[in-house]
């Protein structure tokens, strides 16, 4: 009817207030030309709808079409991938900006606003960004209300009221289908993203060749654990362990074994559960020594370290259990001790001959531990995390030359010396320590707390942790070095109470992330299954679900109808009349019904009559209710009182306030 | 496209079966309220289902989110534009008697009973929609089903349909009214009518009409000897013209009989879109007419009442009986 009236320009620039607010959170994806261009299209339509300039001929609409695919296909290198697609995407918008002119054009832009919105959501689900754009759909749902409405006035506030109302009313609809919604697991076409900067635990480290290592203060995972925690300097999280040195790098080495260390439990078990950050590896922190991990496709390396089937490219939970004082491998096999005595031939004369007179004096293997311990501690080992670089003797250059380094140089400069006086040594990296927030009662374990520590394995008591880097003195340690980064017990678990204002506020809002990343954004398949679990519905099927939330959604818009036809229900429009009839059914609630053309004169008279108690209250409102309605009283003060009487008049006491008092009398009664 | 347009006519048909014609006024009841997505809601069940493949293949629970609140206001927007017709009521106002040939204009007085805004009522008539209209809470509004009028006599009120697609354009919301009501329709007048015919002698005595034809100007001549002074058009005379006179006619002598009988020649329609032009002619040129139909004369008069009443006679003739 309407759809091809021209779009009026205040219309115009609303709709394009929305385009612009649901593109500006997609900035950092796009590239930088497509902003000039989606401006001068913008520019394009709004001069057009101001004074109707002709359509863009055809074919420079296709021309333009062509050129900025094109553009997009070379700046994003294709035109698959998250990126290219919210690119073609602002494209489409800006082409199709150029040539609106029409309501049925608006309608379009408006669908297509929303759709950017989602887009959004595609790179960043955080919750300022969440905030925004949903603040961005009341916009867009405003809009649409405007363009879809031709021919009326353009009232801005009543329609933001309806917009806004009817999407409050959505929400309910929202959450029920967010939670019942059956999510398939697994991407449906083969294109999972890849998240951008993902940092992790690798297979090997090289300390020799690093001179600075960033603190990263991204979280790499966070810890709940099932009863107490243990404290923060307790805290080692077992990650890849590696056996092979080859002069400059560790690494995991070849494997021998198939069948898993075998471990003791002895003390306490910790149950606790981790929800781990994307990290790009197969490796599942786990507290030291893991007994078993929780999930499908989970399992425990040979070396203890839990390892999943694939990399962890999206947010994961599972549950684990540890043994900290279990002892692991107590016997060990000569091909395994033999891994772990190898050093590669001709480097490091040095240190092999350090090693070499602590053997030839009989030390125990403790005793040499303390031996190098006691060095770190002692001579002028500094801890930094911009050390210089090692020359070929990586290990003599770092013990006798630089003595300066981070975990790493520690962790592999131990367990040469320790392979060297022929103990067997290993190194293990993870992380070590972590943040506890008491406000969620979970440790938040960042990169910055990434680490690497020995392991040393003696005659029956099997491989023990040995952390080298502890021994560093305190005041060597560089300063201005994060609390937890690289050494554990840093700032772990240090009384809240006397910490600023500033770190509170920072752990509560890790808290409200959390809380957002473990209970929105990491909602699937799993979480669902979980759910329903928890709400007593754990078998049900997808068709099921299905059958549940069509319920659940049928049974709302019923309330809805009922609350719409509640809520514009007829009324009358003189407010005097309203409070009188509100009146009188109260007292026909009381058995005093008005008698059919009874006026209120003698209906009070009468009520008075029958009903003493009443008498002067009901002649008070019977005569202020004169007094406006037939008196010709205007005064507002006059409304007022009449509807604070009728609103105070309960002529029949209240059941319940009834029950209440009846026995508090009686008994005050009996004791008079 | 054909199978579609049948279904659709099946589907009035069904819906015409449903409701009888009431004198009104009527209430736009459930039971008579229809609604549907309309195209912009299939595009946009289209571009939710989009998103939706998006967020699961993304995995994506922002975008679930986006894709679930929009699908709920779409749910919710369907309620408010079933709301927005629902308990409407609509009285017939009466209409203005047309011409044949002509749109008749029949006004329906929609008011709004609830407590809610109601905005972008649209009235479809069979020629034509007219503006949307918005009504406030316990407001009322006037608005016209047009329709043509082919044949004189009374013509009913068509069934029309009052539509919204308010608040958000998703949905298609429609309720067929047929509500008594009718208007009158005079018969088209003749294009080539012969002049008009004097009927016989004035036979009625009417005072009124002579008394006003006293005064009745007819045009002037040159003037004879013997004219009466007081008729000496004395404007010309200063405009240094020739002495004119001015003429006045008798109204018992000019008042023209309209009569039935005047137009054996013609067929029982047409003489009646003949005497509809005369009548016509005669009320432009402001002379006094009568008619004469055959059971129904009306006496001499002029003046818009005088105009009603012979046309209606015309309308309301009946029609032949035929063969």
């Amino acid at each position: 009817m309407y759809r091809n009236e021209a779009l009026p320009p205040a219309r115009l620039r609303l709709l394009l207030a929305s385009l612009l607010a649901v593109t500006l959170p997609l900035t950092p994806y796009l590239p930088a030309w497509i902003w000039p261009v989606a401006a001068a299209c913008a520019l394009w339509a709004v001069i057009g709808s101001w004074r109707s300039l002709p359509l863009p001929p055809r074919w420079l609409r296709v021309f333009l079409a062509v050129a900025m695919l094109a553009g997009v296909y070379l700046s994003e290198g294709g035109l698959n991938g998250q990126r290219a697609g919210a690119s073609l995407l602002v494209v489409m918008v800006s082409l199709k900006l150029m040539e609106t002119r029409s309501y049925r054009d608006g309608m379009i832009l408006a669908f297509l606003a929303y759709f950017l919105a989602a887009t959004g959501f595609l790179f960043d689900q955080s919750i300022p960004r969440a905030v925004y754009l949903f603040a961005c759909l009341l916009l867009v749902t405003l809009t649409l209300a405007v363009v879809a409405a031709p021919g009326t006035a353009l009232r801005i506030r009543p329609r933001l009221r309806s917009a806004g109302a009817m999407l409050l009313q959505a929400v309910p609809l929202m959450l029920v289908m967010f939670v019942l919604f059956p999510r398939l697991p697994g991407p449906l076409w083969g294109a999972p993203p890849a998240t951008t900067g993902l940092t992790g635990l690798g297979n090997s480290m090289s300390p020799g060749d690093i001179t600075h290592l960033a603190q990263s203060q991204a979280v790499a995972f966070r810890a709940y654990f099932r009863g107490r925690p243990p404290p923060g300097k307790e805290l080692y999280w077992r990650g890849p362990v590696l056996w092979h040195y080859n002069g400059r790098q560790w690494a995991r080495g070849q494997r021998r074994r198939k069948e898993n260390e075998k471990l003791v439990p002895h003390g306490k078990a910790v149950r606790y559960h981790i929800m781990l950050e994307p990290s790009g590896t197969s490796t599942l922190p786990a507290l030291d020594i893991p007994a078993g991990g929780g999930g499908s496709g989970v399992h425990l390396s040979p070396g203890r370290t839990l390892v999943r089937d694939g990399s962890v490219d999206h947010r994961l939970e599972y549950r684990a259990v540890s043994y900290p004082d279990a002892v692991l491998a107590p016997r060990l096999p000569p091909a395994e001790r033999r891994r772990a005595l190898q050093l590669p031939a001709g480097i490091d004369p040095r240190a092999r001959d350090l090693a070499a007179g602590w053997r030839k004096r009989g030390l125990a293997p403790m005793q040499i531990v303390h031996r190098i311990l006691h060095r770190f501690h002692t001579q002028d080992y500094y801890y930094t995390l911009n050390p210089p670089p090692l020359g070929a003797d990586a290990v003599d250059d770092f013990l006798f030359h630089t003595r300066r380094g981070f975990c790493e140089h520690y962790a592999s400069a131990f367990a040469f010396l320790m392979r060297a006086a022929g103990v067997p040594a290993r190194v293990v990296t993870g992380y070590a320590g972590g943040e506890y927030n008491p406000l969620g009662s979970y440790y938040i374990v960042r990169q910055s707390h990434a680490h690497a520590w020995d392991e040393i394995w003696i005659a029956g008591r099997g491989w023990i942790r040995v952390d080298p880097t502890e021994a560093v003195a305190a005041r060597r340690i560089e300063p201005g070095i994060a609390t937890g980064g690289g050494g554990p017990g840093g700032g772990g678990n240090a009384a809240f109470g006397g910490l600023g204002i500033l770190r509170q506020a920072r752990l509560g809002w890790d808290t409200v992330n959390q809380a957002w990343d473990a209970w929105v954004l990491a909602y699937g398949p799993e979480h669902q299954r979980l759910t329903m679990a928890r709400l007593g519905l754990g078998d049900l099927s997808a068709g099921g679900l299905v059958i549940l939330l069509t319920l659940i959604v049928t049974g709302f818009m019923g309330l809805l109808t009922l609350f719409l036809v509640w809520r514009h229900r007829p009324r009358t429009a003189d407010p005097a009349l309203r409070a009188w009839r509100r009146f009188c059914a109260r007292l026909t609630r009381a058995g005093l019904p008005p008698r059919r053309g009874e006026g209120p004169c003698d209906y009070a008279r009468r009520v008075a009559a029958a009903e003493p108690r009443l008498g002067p209250e009901v002649e008070a409102v019977s005569g202020l209710y004169i007094r406006i309605r037939y008196g010709g009283e205007t005064d507002p003060g006059t409304l007022a009182a009449l509807r604070r009487r009728v609103a105070l008049f309960h002529p029949m006491p209240r059941r319940w306030r009834d029950l209440m008092r009846a026995p508090r009398r009686a008994r005050g009664s009996r004791g008079s | 496209m054909r199978s579609l347009a049948a279904l659709r006519q099946r589907g009035q048909e069904w819906a015409a079966r449903r409701i009888s014609r009431r004198p009104g006024p009527v209430r736009v009841g459930r039971r008579h309220l229809y609604i549907l997505p309309s195209g912009y809601g299939l595009v946009y069940a289209l571009m939710l289902f989009v998103i939706l493949l998006g967020a699961m293949n993304y995995s994506n629970s922002m975008s679930f989110a986006v894709c679930f609140l929009l699908g709920g206001l779409a749910l919710v927007a369907m309620h408010h534009t079933h709301r927005n017709l629902l308990g409407l009521r609509v009285a017939f106002d009466g209409a203005a008697p047309v011409l044949a040939g002509q749109d008749a204009a029949f006004r329906m007085h929609l008011e709004n009973p609830a407590g809610l805004h109601r905005v972008g009522i649209t009235v479809e008539s069979p020629v034509g929609s007219a503006e949307p209209l918005d009504l406030a809470p316990g407001g009322s509004a006037v608005a016209t089903v047009r329709v043509h009028a082919t044949r004189r006599g009374r013509l009913q009120a068509p069934r029309f349909a009052l539509s919204t697609r308010q608040p958000l354009g998703l949905f298609h919301a429609w309720s067929w009214i047929d509500i008594e009501g009718e208007c009158l329709v005079y018969p088209e007048p003749a294009v080539d009518a012969p002049p008009v015919r004097r009927g016989g002698a004035t036979r009625d005595g009417e005072a009124g009409g002579r008394r006003r034809g006293r005064e009745d100007f007819d045009g002037l001549r040159k003037y004879h000897p013997g004219d009466s002074f007081r008729h000496i058009a004395w404007k010309a005379v200063a405009r240094q013209q020739d002495v004119m006179t001015k003429v006045f006619l008798d109204t018992s002598d000019r008042a023209h009989r309209l009569e039935w009988d005047s137009l054996p020649e013609f067929d029982p329609e047409q003489r009646l879109r003949i005497l509809c032009r005369w009548i016509l002619d005669c009320d432009t040129a402001g002379v006094d007419y009568g008619l004469e139909l055959p059971g129904r004369a009306i006496s001499v008069g002029r003046g818009p009442a005088q105009r009603e009443r012979c046309l209606a006679a015309l309308a309301l003739f009946p029609a032949a009986e035929p063969g």
